[in-house]
């Protein structure tokens, strides 16, 4: 029979979605103009990939 | 009578090593790696000078491949971010191969060919002789100071820094999925905005049919996958607001995946603390693929840090998080689920 491991206790209690604090939710802060730009140009390049390798 | 270990949905589908990874890594590599040779064979057609530059540009792109994949593998192993100038090579070398187009494609080609070969031989070099998932003994999450904490495995010897500690202030759980929601909205979002003109601006300028088919269907592609993990996040939002199930004890633990390919973490759970028998521990009975964002507890398949979580029992939408803090994990079917603990 074996032992068991060891385990970091919990400490704190179930979470309880009535008592929680509720803060500010922090998203990535980068500007959506240039996620967006990005997201473009990654489907220009897969396009243009595609293109090529079919001429 | 309900039997309580079934309460907590099972998808263990994640704990299992993909079988024949050694096999189809080799084959592919050597495949690619064939065909790269192929490629620059053919670009000799053209001429001597293009036989050259395909050869070089073979060998080069098989060798940053496999050099990207084996300089990498120990930052992922340990949790790390890999330092970015391992991508640089691979993005340079990708970018070659796009400019070879201007000048043979049989020479881009073998390019291309060969930066995939080369990441994937070294792939299975890296998975041969290793038992994916065998669990090792535990470690205690925070070492003493004096004392750092250095395993008994002969291959195995983490840097102390990098064997994770519990996080001082743990995130809410709620905070953490309201996070997520936002997150994924705004991700979304994105690939709508970028998607749809971009598609519709292809078809009106009318460009080969290749490029059309490429960008509307990576789009569409694209626009869905992202689309559905908002809604999975959404539902996890929900569902915990809601409150309709209670959730449980359970030990849990967040390691790397030992496929390289796969970089998202996975979250063991037992739903009874595991027996250590000669130095290995059973099976997790719950295993959930993580999100690779929130890897704060992450360690390796050299160390496992067992922490006792509240995890979910919604069955809900098939969902899970864990961690501490809470750690979104998602399992391999619709939705995300969630543990939280320490």
């Amino acid at each position: 029979m074996g032992q068991p491991g060891p385990v970091v206790p919990l400490t704190v209690p179930p979470p309880n979605p009535a008592t929680e604090p509720r803060t500010e939710v922090a998203v990535d802060a980068r500007p959506f103009a240039l996620r967006v730009g990005q997201r473009v140009a990654g489907l220009a390049l897969f396009g243009l990939v595609l293109m090529l390798t079919a001429r | 009578m309900t039997d309580a270990r079934d309460v907590v949905p099972d998808d263990d589908r994640a704990w299992r090593p993909p079988p024949g990874t050694l096999l189809l890594s080799t084959l592919v590599g050597l495949g690619c790696t064939g065909a790269g040779i192929g490629l620059a064979v053919a670009a000799g057609e053209i001429g001597t000078a293009v036989l050259v530059i395909a050869v070089i540009m073979l060998v080069l792109s098989i060798s940053a491949g496999a050099a990207y994949l084996l300089a990498a593998s120990p930052y992922r192993d340990r949790g790390e971010p890999i330092p970015t100038r391992y991508g640089v090579v691979q993005a340079v070398m990708i970018a070659v191969a796009l400019a070879l187009f201007l000048v043979d494609g049989y020479a881009a080609g073998a390019t291309l060919a060969g930066l995939l070969g080369g990441i994937m031989l070294a792939n299975a070099w890296t998975v041969r002789g290793v038992k994916p998932h065998e669990v090792t003994e535990p470690v205690v999450a925070t070492p003493e100071p004096d004392a750092p904490f250095v395993p008994d495995v002969p291959d195995a010897v983490p840097d102390p820094a990098a064997v994770p500690t519990a996080d001082a202030a743990p995130q809410p759980v709620g905070q953490v999925l309201r996070t997520v929601v936002a997150t994924d909205r705004r991700r979304w979002l994105a690939w709508i905005a970028a998607a749809a003109p971009t598609s519709a601006l292809t078809l009106l300028l009318d460009p080969p049919g290749a490029f059309t088919f490429g960008v509307v269907a990576m789009g569409t592609l694209l626009v869905l996958w992202v689309g559905r993990r908002y809604w999975a996040a959404q539902l996890a939002l929900r569902d915990f607001e809601r409150a309709e199930t209670a959730p449980r004890r359970a030990v849990v633990t967040l390691v790397n995946d030992l496929a390289r390919e796969l970089p998202r973490p996975m979250l063991g759970v037992w739903l009874e603390p595991p027996l250590v028998v000669g130095g290995r521990m059973r099976k997790p009975d719950r295993v959930y693929r993580c999100d690779d964002e929130r890897d704060s507890l992450a360690g390796s398949h050299h160390y496992y840090v067992l922490h006792e979580a509240w995890v979910d029992t919604d069955r809900g939408a098939g969902r899970s998080r864990g961690g501490s803090p809470p750690t979104p994990a998602s399992s391999s079917r619709t939705g995300v689920r969630w543990a939280a603990g320490t």
